[in-house]
């Protein structure tokens, strides 16, 4: 995978971020531009404004799960992390735009600086700037430092629809750079009414517009007492996905919340039916055990890449922690049922707390011992430690030649990569899926 | 630096700076202000 193909998401953001600034610089931008500090102020809070505006628009076109994306950010799970920063990244541009704009009235004296200060109170177009920044601090705070339950942090996300309303509002109403130049004014239109148009795709009609797969419970089963399975069996069409993949799924049952959820596939391609593996960890999760045969299911998907077939090397060694195990679950049964390539070898670390921990490990324990090509190395971390790099570099004697997949809790799988790249591991050989949305 | 780390410090930055240039505002030019507003 070359360089450009690894980024190539990220370029092309940075790039369309970039283009009302390249724009301004062209059709706006005087020598004196930058001749003074009040000058330099104005033009560089001006820019800030140009390219938040266009970062916090491409940020609802990442967050409505398109088909293109995935490719792009080389997974849907990698394109919420870059998102989770584009978010940031616009937050902190559209911050100092109003402060720098009024750095450069105090260059010319506090009275004309408060003066603007006071105009964002009874102007309308500047007003709906201020309102649509104030939106998005409390939002992005929320978003940042608060841990917030799922459906409540869900909420928290809609509501941006009305920053971004205000906010593009200001932008169009504003007399700026933007009402003079007609192509920065048409580029800005065009990110806004492609903006408005996904959260009316995600968001508004989302029960209309987004593909979904209508599928029902056909069973659940109680894995422990913290895990349970739930197989879904399809009313109509069946979803087509790669072991390893995972899907959006909404349970239209009593005591469930409608909302969707992601969670990994366990079940291989070729069964007739759906399957996924539930580890309670909030108050949704926990309702699911209540979840009876019949209850309509609506899935969204499938997405990633964090399959066996993706990765391109036939050799892998995967480490799973804890519920973590799911995706390598769906993998390792559909290389059970498929013709697999000769030169396959893979290595599983299932590790977990305590034996009783490690679901299915049965059922993993019979496949490594019916193929060759599967190596089951299950891990007890109270018994033996926190695992770490030096261990999996100790107990597997051809690792540098294997790509590495982890799944699991992301301070386990930040440290592993970390030691792993130290003991000399190409960084570009180890796959890690990080789906953390909050606790569900 | 991490993105979160980056938005506290500007979040820092803008309501000092902000803060600062209205307090000294409203301390100076009270009056005018009190006009301004009056509808």
């Amino acid at each position: 995978m070359t360089y450009l193909s690894k980024y190539s998401g990220i370029a092309i953001i940075t790039i369309l971020a970039a283009v009302p600034g390249i724009i301004w610089a062209f059709q706006a931008a005087t020598p004196n531009s930058f001749s003074s500090l009040g000058s330099a102020a104005l033009s560089v809070g001006k820019l800030l404004g140009l390219s938040g505006m266009a970062l916090f628009s491409l940020n609802f076109i990442l967050a409505a799960r398109l088909k293109f994306t995935e490719p792009l950010f080389r997974g849907l799970n990698r394109a919420y992390i870059v998102h989770h920063f584009v978010g940031g990244l616009a937050l902190i541009f559209l911050l100092f735009h109003p402060m720098l704009l009024t750095l450069q009235y105090l260059t010319i004296s506090l009275s004309a600086a408060g003066s603007f200060l006071l105009s964002t109170l009874t102007e309308l177009d500047k007003f709906l700037g201020e309102l649509a920044l104030a939106t998005l601090v409390l939002l992005l705070v929320l978003t940042f430092y608060v841990k917030l339950p799922y459906q409540f942090w869900k909420l928290t996300h809609k509501f941006m629809g009305l920053a971004y309303f205000l906010a593009s509002l200001h932008v169009l109403l504003i007399p700026s750079d933007v009402s003079v130049i007609p192509l920065l004014r048409g580029y800005m239109q065009t990110l806004i009414a492609t903006a408005y148009l996904c959260i009316l795709y995600r968001t508004v009609f989302r029960q209309f517009t987004v593909p979904r797969f209508q599928y029902k419970v056909a069973n659940v089963v109680q894995v422990n007492p913290q895990v349970v399975e739930i197989t879904m069996s399809p009313i109509k069409q069946k979803m087509h996905y790669r072991s390893g993949q995972f899907v959006f799924v909404e349970f239209r049952a009593r005591g469930v919340r409608w909302e969707d959820h992601p969670f990994s596939i366990v079940s291989e391609p070729a069964e007739p039916n759906l399957r996924i593996t539930v580890k309670s960890v909030g108050d949704f999760t926990e309702t699911l055990k209540l979840l009876q045969a019949g209850a309509p299911v609506f899935v969204e998907g499938p997405f990633g890449q964090f399959t066996f077939q993706s990765i391109g090397n036939p050799k892998q060694l995967w480490i799973a922690g804890g519920i973590g195990i799911t995706p390598f679950l769906g993998m390792v049964r559909e290389l059970e049922k498929e013709r697999v390539p000769p030169a396959t070898s893979v290595i599983l670390y299932y590790v977990v707390n305590k034996p009783n921990e490690a679901v299915f490990l049965e059922e993993l324990r019979a496949i490594a011992q019916k193929f060759s090509f599967f190596k089951l190395v299950p891990y007890f971390s109270e018994q033996q430690g926190r695992i770490n790099g030096g261990i999996v570099e100790e107990g597997t004697r051809d690792l540098a030649e294997r790509d590495i997949l982890l799944c699991g809790p992301p301070p386990m799988m930040y440290a592993l990569r970390r030691q792993l790249v130290s003991l000399g591991i190409n960084n570009q050989k180890i796959h890690s899926e990080e789906f953390s949305l909050q606790e569900s | 630096m991490k993105i979160k780390t980056a938005v506290t410090l500007s979040l820092f930055v803008f309501f000092t700076v902000m803060v600062a240039i209205t307090a000294a505002y409203v301390a100076l030019y009270h009056e005018q202000i009190s006009e301004t507003l009056k509808f």
